[in-house]
């Protein structure tokens, strides 16, 4: 998966964001054999602006790592490392209001969504209830802007059927899952990167 | 292709669904040919204690099946202590072994699952 690393920098350019821009530089030629993007913006690019750089030199790692100053190689080899976009698999196991659980999961999901992880909501046990429709008060809403954003939304049909619910019950765009385990073992083992329960 | 995965279970049963989902997930990663540990720490230790067989669903009964599969099973000795479960209390061919059995695992696995809270 690609790498976007944003330069920010003055206009015109100054002794620090060339030294920036060596280092960049550096760790460029130490990881040819990664995928890295580099661009060298000014400060008044709707980039800046997207980001909230209001200060040059500035380093921004697929949009989400943000360094002002000037980072030597090894700190921006780390932040590279650290800002590769995953797949992220949730597992909610709680109803939505019986605990934290369900605010947690959602308001993860869609954090991670929003900086660019691609991320999977799967609903089991109690947690199927978080995709009841008709549900009024924040949690809903934020659902629903996870799903606008890309989420998926998956839901143990078993768990569905004891609940007493049904598709027609839920939110629409949820996917249904007949053999859910079958599902969610290739889901932890193969298609995510990582995985949490709550 | 065939991964590791670790299942760390801190719950016991009746309380909640998580042993039995940890379970049903263990069940199945091994029936698609992933290596499978389970180490039952903090109140897990208890599903091995439901050792009989009983006449409803129990995760005794799946804890056994997971075992006859092929999931490696252990047990947190600290916790099985400080809860004066002896070996004689538990499904027989556990192992009671300490935290750093689990932490070996841990950095031999693909994947962790922690069912917990």
């Amino acid at each position: 998966m690609r790498t976007l690393i944003e330069v920010f920098r003055n206009t015109p350019v100054g002794r620090n964001c060339r030294t920036l821009s060596q280092n960049v530089a550096q760790v460029l030629q130490a990881n040819v054999e990664k995928d890295l993007e580099v661009r060298f913006l000014p400060l008044d690019s709707p980039e800046a602006e997207a980001r909230g750089v209001e200060i040059a030199p500035c380093l921004v790692v697929n949009g989400r790592n943000v360094v002002e100053g000037v980072p030597g190689p090894d700190e921006i080899a780390r932040l590279i490392e650290e800002a590769v976009l995953i797949t992220l698999g949730i597992i909610l196991t709680r109803g939505p209001f019986s605990s934290g659980g369900a605010e947690d999961a959602v308001e993860l999901a869609a954090a991670a969504r929003e900086s660019g992880d691609k991320v999977g909501l799967f609903l089991i046990s109690d947690g199927v209830w978080l995709a009841h429709k008709g549900q009024e008060g924040p949690l809903a809403g934020r659902l629903a802007a996870f799903q606008k954003a890309g989420g998926e939304v998956l839901v143990s049909g078993e768990h569905l059927v004891a609940a007493g619910l049904s598709q027609e019950s839920l939110v629409d765009d949820v996917t249904v899952l007949p053999e859910p385990y079958d599902e969610l073992v290739d889901l932890v083992m193969e298609r995510w990167d990582k995985a949490i329960i709550l | 292709m065939a991964k590791t995965l670790t299942i760390l279970l801190n719950r016991g049963p009746y309380i909640s669904e998580y042993a039995d989902l940890a379970l049903r997930v263990a069940l199945k990663a091994r029936e698609k040919g992933h290596n499978v540990n389970m180490y039952l720490y903090v109140d897990g230790p208890w599903v091995a204690h439901v050792r009989q067989d009983k006449p409803y669903h129990n995760s005794g009964m799946l804890l056994r099946q997971a075992m006859e599969n092929g999931v490696n099973v252990k047990i947190c000795n600290r916790c099985a202590e400080a809860r004066d479960l002896v070996p004689g209390d538990a499904l027989e061919g556990i192992p009671m072994v300490g935290l750093f059995d689990f932490t070996e695992w841990l950095r031999k696995s693909d994947r962790v699952l922690t069912f917990t809270g």
